[in-house]
């Protein structure tokens, strides 16, 4: 008995182990944090040292035409990324969950574009859509259309961006969305056939409300990725032509590695920071509510 | 009778249509690229594309700085100089990713493992606070880290980027890992104790083993994430320990694209992801979502 009293409380063991990884989060991850808490309060520019100008720049960051534009951007670009997805990723799960062969090969294919690196899959976008040149210029000109100039029409370049970014994550929602359907009970569906039940009543009344929780985790888990996109961008319009697909963290990255100006860059991505926090935090807080 | 039968089998018929359609749309674009990059300077550029053809590996040799032959640049067909940073930025990615991802296990398995049994005190905060580093997103930390990494000479290593990649792995790591170690009953690791066996042989025999699939899940997203990187290695890296994805960003540049060198780097640099996506198919539901269903 005393060996086991002795067991959990040992104390140096544990903490030998706990301490090491902690002091790194604190170097890499909370040091960092603070900082930027800091720099957005100075007008740092990597040369001259660190001046405190208190909330200049967020007061800036209000009339600044560019912040309001990358965020209508983001929003715009997440939103309806995030509403195909849901659609076409609930909908193909309910498919894959009908059918009896094949689900396993579905899954693995509709899987692969997901771990894709962005800026790679950016690039391969945007030489496919080349007016000249690329492919779709090709289905394009087959079905009569004719060549269409994606990377040159604000509209389209923002289309082409969001058709990019739904043909890679649609296969997160599948994922988890047709596990969730499988772990549903069978019972509930048989009862509610026999009672006469069709399929649009079987899914509003069943399906949805039992597959709430597993809706919000995706969700969030989408959120939160959607907002900060920036690689995929960057090599496949580079947030042209002009301003029109400039996401918010390509703003941000560009006021510091080409203004060169810390502080307004921090300053701009702790409002991304928030922004990111409050949806998804809202979305977190109402699932713990269920 | 009948016609329900056939409303049914028509509808099997549209699903497995849609399905295929589906995966169709799915695989084109690797597809694509792995075909383009065999193919010759004049069959890249031809219109209507070319479907079939003989492969070639002169784009690879080209990005691999083997060859020296005609590049196409989408506006004219240069001759490409010899020499490329590809293969040592592929050889920076392997360790960086390697690298960050053990330092990670290892960091984060010894603060997970005491966070389950240890109870330590604080521990429910450390915990709360590595779910609240996954709502934050990376750029925040960007300009922080550069500054840091600048004054502490880290700038441009291997090191550097490893430790850069910490500050999200490794909570990750800790919050995946614990849910995997709760797993584990805890009259097993006493019933080790009672044998006596130490802290460091019951975690190191039992609880690790046990949970290797966890272990090998959490393992494969590390090495995903600092492979698909792109943000922190573009700003922390320059020419000695710069990774392959900044590469790709100078193969577009306003006047030309280097197609070639494109669809063969970015061809290189898939092929691993698209063998770590079939290897790791079971476990694909609890990284992605990190144990978040089950909480």
């Amino acid at each position: 008995m005393a060996k086991r009293r002795r067991w959990t409380s040992d104390r140096l063991f544990w903490n030998l182990l706990l301490w090491p990884a902690l002091i790194v989060i604190g170097g890499v991850f909370i040091y960092p944090l603070i900082t930027t808490g800091y720099l957005s309060l100075t007008n740092y520019d990597l040369i001259s040292p660190p001046h405190f100008v208190g909330l200049q720049n967020f007061v800036n960051m209000l009339s600044d035409e560019q912040v309001w534009n990358s965020l209508r951007v983001t929003l715009i670009f997440s939103a309806v990324s995030l509403g195909l997805e849901m659609l076409i990723g609930f909908g193909t799960a309910l498919v894959l969950h009908d059918i009896g062969f094949g689900r396993n090969v579905v899954r693995t294919i509709t899987t692969i574009p997901i771990m894709l690196t962005p800026v790679v899959i950016g690039a391969i976008w945007g030489m496919m859509a080349n007016y000249d040149f690329g492919v779709f210029s090709y289905f394009t000109m087959l079905v009569g259309i004719g060549k269409i100039g994606w990377l040159t029409d604000p509209t389209l370049a923002m289309v082409l961006l969001i058709v990019s970014e739904v043909w890679q994550n649609t296969g997160f929602v599948i994922l988890v969305l047709s596990a969730g359907l499988a772990n549903l009970p069978v019972e509930m569906f048989e009862a509610a056939a026999i009672e006469g039940a069709n399929f649009w009543q079987k899914l509003r009344y069943l399906t949805l409300p039992q597959l709430g929780p597993i809706f919000n985790v995706v969700l969030i888990f989408r959120v939160y990725e959607l907002l900060r996109t920036f690689d995929r961008v960057l090599t496949l319009t580079n947030g042209g032509p002009g301003r029109s697909t400039t996401t918010i963290t390509l703003y941000i990255y560009n006021i510091a590695f080409s203004g060169y100006e810390m502080g307004y860059s921090a300053a701009v991505s702790i409002l991304l920071m928030v922004l990111t926090l409050v949806i998804c935090g809202y979305s977190i807080w109402s699932v713990r509510g269920t | 009778m009948n016609r329900m039968r056939w409303q049914k089998v028509l509808k099997r018929v549209l699903q497995y249509w849609y399905l295929i359609a589906f995966c169709a749309f799915s695989l084109f674009p690797i597809y694509w690229t792995f075909a383009s990059s065999l193919k010759t300077p004049d069959e890249t550029f031809a219109m209507p594309p070319k479907w079939v053809f003989v492969p070639t590996l002169h784009n690879y040799g080209v990005v691999f700085g083997l060859t020296i032959g005609p590049e196409v640049t989408g506006v004219t067909t240069e001759e490409a100089g010899g020499g490329s940073e590809f293969p040592r930025n592929l050889l920076n990615t392997v360790v960086i990713a390697a690298g960050s991802t053990i330092m990670s296990l290892v960091l984060g398995c010894g603060a997970a493992y005491s966070l389950t049994r240890g109870q330590v005190r604080g521990g429910r905060t450390v915990l709360a606070g590595t779910l609240l580093t996954r709502l934050i997103p990376p750029v925040v930390m960007l300009v922080p880290i550069y500054v840091l990494w600048r004054s502490l000479g880290l700038l441009d290593t291997h090191i550097g980027m490893m430790f850069a990649y910490l500050s999200f792995s490794l909570p990750f790591t800790i919050w995946m890992m614990y849910s995997f170690f709760l797993d584990i009953p805890a009259e097993l690791e006493d019933a080790a104790a009672v044998d006596g066996c130490s802290h460091l042989q019951v975690l190191w025999n039992i609880v690790l083993p046990l949970s290797s699939p966890g272990l090998a899940a959490t393992a494969v997203f590390l090495i995903l994430g600092a492979w698909n990187d792109f943000l922190y290695s573009s700003v922390l890296t320059q020419t000695v320990a710069r990774t392959v994805s900044p590469l790709i960003l100078e193969f577009i540049t306003d006047r030309t694209i280097l197609w070639g060198r494109l669809y063969a780097a970015g061809a290189t640099i898939l092929i691993p992801v698209v063998v770590f996506t079939f290897l790791v198919q079971r476990y694909m539901g609890i990284g992605l979502t990190g144990g978040a269903l089950k909480g």
